[in-house]
């Protein structure tokens, strides 16, 4: 919500977010793993201050058991391209509505949750849906980013689907198929959720 | 206050991981527990500019497979959203459900059937085939981009135009044109990055043959390379942050 209030006043915040919303995934998880590695800067800062002795005494958010690292990878990625989408929707619905909450003695917690989260809430649940969709069959991050095993289910399927022994593609296109089954169920439950939680009458596409 | 602590965190978030990928490309070696590259080299960069990277032919892949998506997505899309903007007619719900199937199944399973149908008619392993593949997703977000410019328009102007004895290039050339130039740029810029950024589907199709930016990024990260693969980055970066920079300021009026 600051990011409205700075991205009317600047074009710098509209300029800015365009660099991670164009920086490549595969290019964000190389940054990223000069970061987060055991290895990476904040541990060797760690390390100078006498605070650790090796990398192995540091968490490990690379190739690591929870993902920790795909998912820092994705957040990075994603929050500007939910927040661009939004900041689209405010910027047509100015701020009349929210004044108007003001004149009529709304505090800020109530002309958030009463009447901007209710007008945001069809860009926020669209964009995050794509998200979630795009993420779920997403390749690149996991590849570079997760254990080999056991892989993300994306990354499973690619590698049996290239595999040199071609007796292994039809388990890969079956793989493909449950995927996308997965996320058709899961987008639907996310709507029906959404809807019952927000109160919209109908789930937002376009 | 929520003001500053959000430019502060824009920022961070944009200029952090390019500081980062800068010192990486510019470090000779950089281990543990050095904090700064104890040497710096341009080692990488004239390496990712000589021949033998290869990585001009990547360019120029990219480059001319994003031009080959652009041009087609936006072509199919600005008819398909003036219809779906403007119209009304039976069926609208579920021609909309149908263009967002592609952005709604996984890149994966699609390219795999894509993959099937393309080995048959030969189209594997071409940038022809390739683009192609990248249409699939990119004429969706073209469309629904394109159809909320529309619907921001009123249909109203083309109607009075031709009142007024315009003929139908004259309408789209002076009144129809000129008010969704805005959202057209965003719609162009879109399908130019997801084309630009496109893995999974130039694997599959290309087979291999077809080398762009993004195959060759991820190849030398997995080689192991990190400065190399950090120039790489920047490189792939830039002109997709360019063609982001240019529309930026169409965001805010045309979307």
């Amino acid at each position: 919500m600051g990011l409205r209030e700075a991205a009317r006043r600047s074009r710098v915040v509209n300029l800015l977010l365009q660099i991670p919303l164009s920086m490549p995934h595969p290019a964000m998880a190389g940054a990223l793993i000069t970061v987060v590695a055991p290895s990476g800067l904040p541990a060797r800062a760690a390390f100078a201050l006498g605070l650790i002795a090796q990398p192995a005494d540091v968490p490990a958010l690379v190739n690591d058991r929870y993902g920790a690292g795909i998912v820092l990878a994705y957040v990075l990625k994603e929050v500007p391209f939910i927040a661009l989408m939004t900041l689209a929707l405010l910027a047509r619905l100015g701020e009349d509505y929210e004044q108007a909450a003001r004149v009529l003695g709304a505090s800020a917690w109530q002309r958030f949750r009463f009447v901007t989260l209710p007008l945001v809430a069809p860009a926020v649940i669209s964009s995050s849906l794509l998200v979630f969709t795009f993420i779920f069959g997403a390749f690149e991050v996991p590849y570079l980013l997760g254990r080999p095993y056991p892989a993300m289910l994306s990354v499973v399927a690619q590698q049996r689907y290239l595999d040199a022994n071609l007796a292994t593609r039809p388990g890969a296109i079956a793989l493909a198929v449950l995927s996308t089954l997965l996320t058709a169920a899961l987008a639907w439950a996310y709507l029906r959720l959404t809807r019952v939680l927000l109160g919209l009458d109908r789930p937002f596409i376009l | 206050m929520g003001k500053r602590v959000a430019l502060a965190a824009v920022s961070g978030l944009a200029v952090i991981p390019l500081l980062l990928l800068a010192a990486r490309s510019l470090a000779q070696s950089w281990f543990w527990p050095s904090l700064l590259p104890p040497v710096w080299s341009l080692r990488a960069w004239q390496y990712v500019f000589s021949p033998a990277a290869e990585v001009l032919p990547a360019l120029m892949a990219s480059l001319s497979i994003a031009l080959l998506v652009t041009l087609p997505a936006v072509l199919v899309a600005l008819p398909a959203a003036r219809v779906l903007a403007w119209r009304e007619f039976r069926g609208k719900r579920a021609v909309i459900f149908a263009l967002l199937l592609p952005v709604l199944t996984p890149p994966l399973a699609a390219t795999m059937g894509v993959h099937a149908l393309f080995l048959r008619y030969g189209l594997t392993d071409t940038l022809i085939g390739v683009a192609l593949s990248h249409l699939i997703a990119t004429v969706p977000y073209a469309t629904l981009m394109l159809t909320g410019s529309f619907s921001r328009l009123d249909p109203d102007y083309e109607a009075q135009a031709r009142t007024l004895g315009a003929n139908g290039f004259a309408v789209l050339r002076h009144v129809t044109f000129p008010a969704i130039a805005p959202g057209l740029a965003v719609a162009a810029s879109f399908a130019f990055l997801i084309s630009w950024s496109q893995y999974l589907t130039t694997l599959l199709i290309g087979g291999g043959r077809i080398v762009t930016l993004p195959l060759t990024l991820v190849s030398f990260q997995r080689g192991g390379d990190e400065a190399i693969a950090a120039a790489l980055s920047l490189v792939f970066l830039a002109p997709a942050a360019a063609v982001a920079f240019s529309v930026a300021r169409f965001l805010k009026e045309g979307k």
